[in-house]
């Protein structure tokens, strides 16, 4: 399925993840999964989070250039071998090809979850739901 | 034959004064010139020198009536970045010319920082990466060397009214190494 992540624009130097954070902290924002990919100069923080809408908002509000995507959510077994049988080998046996992936577990529902990013997400959902 | 002028208003400035240089070429064949505002600041000594000679000296040259800059041997006008960022959609002309200091007047690096708007702004890593090197190719094809891009937080810029410092040496900024 999709869910909506919130993307980050941040600068390479020391205080700025911590900046993002406390711009979610004041609206009690639980993030439950995160990913942040880096380069020589910037950064990106990607999240799922409890509240997407409100965490833009405030992101927005602290300043922060920030964006709204659709990314697929797909549950997998949290045991040897779950994420390449459940998400890995059926992305690649389709041809989609992977644009960025992170995982995490959810504590309330005790799931494991892979947020996939695609060159085609309409291709992975399908591909994603029947595994 | 020189002259030195106020660049604001165009005027004659008596020897010894500050101003902008305007030269007239007088035996010039190829190339002559009649008060050509050279924008170079520096002042004139008509007075004969120790050693002997006649001839009108100036002082070193200590800055320009415009914005021009020079960086590895090359002029560079920071309207030329401006236009170049107008030009990349989504990109607001708020820049920072960071440059590395050679000698007196010349540069030896430019680099040029950028602040990242929504418009811009990618979830995916190799989308930045485009960006940048596209800033850079484009820059390049217009300044005519090669000058470093970096992506900054918006709103990190200085805005002022009117005129804002749109150039400054790396030794000036306040985080050191960035």
């Amino acid at each position: 399925m999709r869910v909506k992540q919130v993307s980050v624009f941040v600068e390479n130097k020391p205080g700025r993840f911590m900046a993002v954070l406390e711009a979610l902290e004041k609206d009690k924002i639980n993030i439950h999964g995160l990913s942040v990919s880096e380069a020589t100069d910037i950064g990106i923080v990607r999240m799922i989070l409890t509240d997407p809408d409100k965490a833009l908002a405030d992101l927005k509000r602290a300043g922060f250039t920030v964006r709204m995507d659709w990314v697929v959510s797909a549950e997998l077994p949290d045991v040897p071998g779950g994420l390449l049988r459940h998400v890995a080998r059926p992305l690649s046996d389709a041809g989609v090809n992977l644009l960025y992936l992170y995982v995490y577990t959810d504590s309330t529902t005790g799931k494991t979850i892979a947020i996939v990013k695609t060159d085609d997400l309409d291709k992975a959902e399908k591909v994603l739901v029947r595994n | 034959m020189a002259e030195i002028i106020d660049p604001q208003t165009g005027k004659r400035l008596p020897y010894g004064q500050p101003g902008e240089l305007v030269i007239t070429t007088l035996t010039k064949e190829a190339y002559p010139v009649i008060r050509f505002r050279t924008r170079d600041i520096t002042s004139l000594n008509p007075e004969p020198c120790k050693c002997g000679r006649t001839s009108m000296r100036m002082s070193r040259v200590t800055g320009r009536s415009d914005d021009m800059l020079v960086v590895k041997g090359v002029n560079v006008y920071p309207s030329q970045i401006e236009s170049v960022l107008l030009g990349v959609k989504g990109i607001a002309p708020h820049y920072l010319i960071v440059v590395e200091k050679q000698h007196a007047f010349s540069y030896s690096d430019l680099e040029i920082w950028v602040e990242v708007t929504e418009d811009v702004f990618s979830d995916e890593m190799q989308q930045m990466e485009t960006l940048e090197k596209t800033l850079r190719a484009e820059l390049e094809s217009v300044l005519g060397i090669a000058t470093r891009i970096k992506l900054v937080e918006p709103r990190t810029l200085a805005r002022s009214e009117g005129k804002a410092k749109r150039v400054v040496e790396r030794s000036e900024l306040a985080t050191p190494g960035k």
